[in-house]
């Protein structure tokens, strides 16, 4: 479904992203882990047309979309939410999905009932007429979550969906992404929950100093020397930059 | 051929170096602090005139008197606007921002003429005047080859201080993405009061030098300044080496243009178009930054007024309206009549910058425009033809300013419409061909069907329903499907993209709307006073338009209606004072400070029983910001 082929990326002298290949399938939730730094938003950025890779190639559903900018990928069924938020600050809850239904199309009665809808998905019914600004940086991300979804994208990527969550809140989160899946959308989600990546990624990528350093199950990814060497040394270095 | 080397030594000595001075002065300041200095000439203006009281009126040694103003005064002045004014818009809105440094700049103006008597002439003498050298047949002045070092040796300082200091290199290349640098480890705030401290001296010395070759007068030295932002775009606020480029290419356009060009009626304030004329140039063909994610701002919106409150509130302001109709004196309804109509043209501002997020400078100009169309078609009786045709007029000339501007971002935008202002100034008001000889247009006022509104009381409740018609027309907009997607599109541009909204429609529409409405109130502003002339329309006016609007909180339509009468206010104390521009000086400097500490203005909802309860909300709840964890942390779980 989404491709990422050999892409590159460098900012100055810093290579951000090095020669990374994705696969993210239809009907999964892909995982993609890796220490602070290690160049998980700027793919991101990379695959939503936010960031121009130096190298390499974006595919959707086999369409090559690397040089479309994020309005055209949007369209092609991209969604994503951000990890420094970016949710419409001086409109309401529920008015932050009308935006993204109301550009589908839909209007009046049909676009408020699919926004109560979409958050009672993510759990946020109860604050639809809360000003968005007001919101815990917990709630704002479900709130991403349900603006992205209104735009019934096939492809969705998730930039930490659970940082401000508890763990009530993220296992329901988790169950959310895997109904996602089961319906047959294409998840890609970043996130430093481990146990909330374990549990609902089949295929998990890591990414260290913009390097995929391992791919594979949870179990295999757990147990790979290369990452928990990555994840030690990624504290140190993490740490100087 | 000689003709060609003394424009050519004049293009680069006189103009171009003190030009990239200015420059060099604007980038240093926005690369630091993220904050574009309008009042970058008028700062100038202060140190020129300084220096020439110390030197001129004190008897101090000329190098005495620009050691003092360049070295001490100027920095120190620097140091303090950053820390007083300007650190605490680090997050506020552009317009904000924009407007804290405009009010600086009509600041310098009136503090000027309060104490340096604009009628008196005054001269700078050239340094060392009466030297000169020859080389190879050209002559130049020894204050130009003055001009020339001073500018080589700033380029080197700033150079230097850029990529050999720790707070040079810290802030190069990350102005727009502050957090950033704030990531890895700088603190941009020490810097930028660095970098203002540079900046004013920089323009210091420009205005100095250039006091001697032109008259020291204080709007010229003020409007200096544009041709350095107009060098400056050139290195798109960044790059030293293309502004200091840019700098010389305009100084060597100024002199052909002049020593060249045939002198015409239409183009008589040459000097004035042709750095409007490139930077209009520079900006439009300047390659933009593909979408990048925004500048994060964090206001807090106004709360959104709903349908009932909003009528109730209007049909309030009419019933007092009407009252006031009857019972003010005759003499007040000349300032009240400008003050409402000059509050409609603000509305304008409301839609557009407070609601849409862009920043205009030129919504006098419409207004302008709508004047004149309210003139020639409205004829004597105030045909109501004559609004349609000031709404039409703007609305068309908006749409064409904007199709070319939209791609612009923010700052550019607004530098954009500048332009676009002053050029209206010099080709179309103050041209005898537009304005007729006398320089002076009657506006009558609109002719309704059923009931008169010409005497200067119902004249005035009629302002005053047109105004809330269109404030409730604005609130019902901002409610309705268009106004969530043109909020959307101010608060997150990134979003909306990865939401497929198409922006640059939503945009044109509102700058469209925006500049009709502008030019309705500006009709009515000439009816009101029942003749414009080019002085009601100058681009300055637009700039002290702006600041009104966002001092009195340009996202509320209150806030409007009082700019509005706070400003025809301002003319009736200037008429009661012995030194008009004190009063004037005053009013702007409290709106600059009151923007610095809040920019959201008075009507914002932000009482004070609700920063509180904020206050008191964000103590209990998580930082809003989002917290990474270190990795170390996640060690455990993932290894577990
Ligand atoms: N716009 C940018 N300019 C320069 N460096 C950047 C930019 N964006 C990210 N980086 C750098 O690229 C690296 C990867 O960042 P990022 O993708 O945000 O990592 P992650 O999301 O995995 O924490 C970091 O070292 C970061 O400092
Ligand atoms: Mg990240």
């Amino acid at each position: 479904m989404l491709r990422v082929d050999e892409v590159s990326v460098s900012f100055g002298g810093l290579k951000a992203l090095d020669a990374v290949d994705i696969d993210v399938d239809t009907g999964q939730v892909t995982g993609l882990i890796g220490p602070n730094g290690a160049g998980k938003t700027t793919l991101f950025n990379v695959i939503t047309g936010f960031q121009r890779p130096d190298n390499g190639e974006v595919l959707v559903d086999g369409r090559d979309v690397t040089h479309a900018g994020p309005k055209k990928r949007a369209r092609l069924g991209l969604g994503r939410t951000f990890q420094r938020l970016e949710i419409f600050g001086s409109l309401t809850v529920l008015d932050n999905v009308l935006v993204a239904l109301e550009n589908g199309g839909l209007r009046g009665r049909h676009a408020r009932e699919a926004g109560i809808d979409l958050l009672r998905r993510v759990g946020l019914e109860r604050s639809a007429l809360t000003q968005a600004d007001v919101l815990p940086t917990g709630m704002a991300r479900l709130l991403e979550l349900a603006r992205a979804l209104a735009c019934r994208p096939r492809v969705i990527l998730l930039d930490e969906p659970s940082s401000g969550l508890d763990g009530t809140e993220s296992a329901q989160l988790g169950r959310l992404l895997v109904d996602l899946a089961g319906e047959g959308m294409a998840v890609l989600l970043v996130e430093h929950d481990m146990d909330l990546v374990m549990r609902v990624c089949t295929r998990i990528h890591v990414l260290d100093f913009g390097r995929i350093i391992s791919v594979g199950a949870p179990a295999e990814v757990r147990t790979d020397p290369a990452v928990q060497a990555a994840y030690l040394g990624g504290a140190s270095t993490g740490a100087e930059r | 051929m000689s003709q060609f080397l003394a424009l050519t030594v004049a293009g680069i000595a006189t103009y171009g170096c003190v030009y990239a001075l200015t420059a060099m002065g604007l980038v240093v300041t926005y690369t630091t602090s993220g904050i574009f200095n309008f009042a970058q000439g008028a700062i100038g203006m202060i140190g020129a005139f300084l220096y020439w009281e110390l030197s001129q009126v004190h008897g101090w040694p000329s190098w005495a008197a620009f050691t003092v103003v360049v070295l001490f005064v100027m920095p120190l002045l620097g140091a303090g606007l950053e820390r007083i004014l300007l650190r605490r818009l680090e997050h506020a809105g552009l317009e904000a921002q924009l407007t804290v440094t405009i009010a600086l700049l009509l600041l310098g103006i009136a503090v000027a003429t309060a104490i340096w008597n604009p009628s008196t002439a005054r001269t700078v003498p050239p340094f060392f005047a009466g030297h000169q050298v020859s080389i190879g047949g050209v002559v130049l002045t020894w204050h130009q080859l003055i001009i020339v070092g001073a500018s080589a040796a700033a380029a080197v300082v700033l150079r230097l201080f850029f990529y050999r200091t720790r707070p040079g290199i810290a802030t190069r290349a990350v102005v727009d993405d502050r957090e950033l640098t704030a990531l890895t480890g700088a603190a941009p705030a020490r810097y930028a009061e660095l970098g203002w401290a540079m900046g004013c001296s920089l323009s210091a010395v420009a205005g100095i030098l250039i006091a001697s070759q032109i008259n020291l007068d204080i709007n010229n030295l003020t409007l200096l300044v544009v041709n350095g932002y107009a060098a400056a775009m050139v290195g798109r606020l960044r790059s030293l080496p293309l502004t200091f480029v840019g700098a010389i290419v305009l100084g060597l356009l100024q002199s052909y243009g002049v020593g060249y060009l045939p002198i015409s009626v239409l183009w008589s304030d040459l000097e004035q178009v042709i750095p409007m004329l490139f930077l209009l140039v520079v900006i439009l063909v300047l390659p933009q930054s593909r979408a990048s994610l925004a500048r994060r701002v964090r206001v807090r919106a106004p709360r959104v007024v709903g349908r009932r409150e909003s009528l109730v509130r209007g049909t309030a302001f009419i019933g007092i309206a009407v009252v006031l109709a009857f019972t003010l004196n005759a003499a007040s309804f000349s300032y009240a009549n400008r003050g409402i109509a000059l509050a409609i043209i603000m509305l304008s501002l409301t839609l557009l910058t407070g609601y849409g997020g862009q920043v205009s400078l030129c919504q006098l100009s419409f207004a302008g425009l709508g004047a004149f169309a309210m003139s020639k078609v409205g004829g004597t009786g105030g045909s109501l033809l004559g609004i349609l045709a000031a709404v039409g007029l703007s609305a068309a000339v908006g749409a064409v300013v904007a199709l070319p501007a939209l791609r612009l971002r923010g700052l550019y935008l607004a530098l954009a419409t500048l332009a676009f202002a002053q050029g209206m100034d010099a080709a179309f008001f103050n041209n005898i061909d537009v304005f007729g000889v006398s320089l002076s247009l009657s506006v009558a006022r609109p002719h309704l069907p059923l009931v008169s509104v010409t005497s200067d009381r119902r004249y005035f409740a009629f302002l005053c329903i047109v105004f809330t018609a269109i404030a409730i027309g604005l609130l019902a907009l901002r409610r309705s499907r268009f106004g969530r997607r043109m909020l959307a599109i101010t608060d997150s541009p990134s979003a909306c993209l990865t939401l497929g909204v198409d922006m640059t429609r939503s945009k044109l529409a509102i700058f469209t709307l925006s500049a009709a409405i502008a030019g309705l109130g500006g009709a009515l502003y000439g009816g009101a006073q029942s003749a414009v002339s080019p002085n009601d329309f100058p681009f300055i006016l637009s700039l002290t338009l702006l600041l009104l609007a966002v001092a009195w909180g340009i996202r509320t339509t209150t806030g409007m209606l009082v700019g509005g009468v706070v400003f025809s206010l301002g003319s009736l104390l200037d008429a009661h004072l012995t030194h008009p521009r004190d009063a004037f000086a005053l009013l702007v400097g409290v709106a600059a400070i009151g923007v610095s500490q809040n920019p959201e203005g008075p009507f914002g909802g932000r009482t004070v029983m609700r920063m509180w309860r904020d206050r008191a909300g964000r103590a209990g709840s998580p930082p809003s910001t989002s917290a990474e964890v270190p990795p170390g942390e996640r060690l455990t779980s993932a290894a577990g």
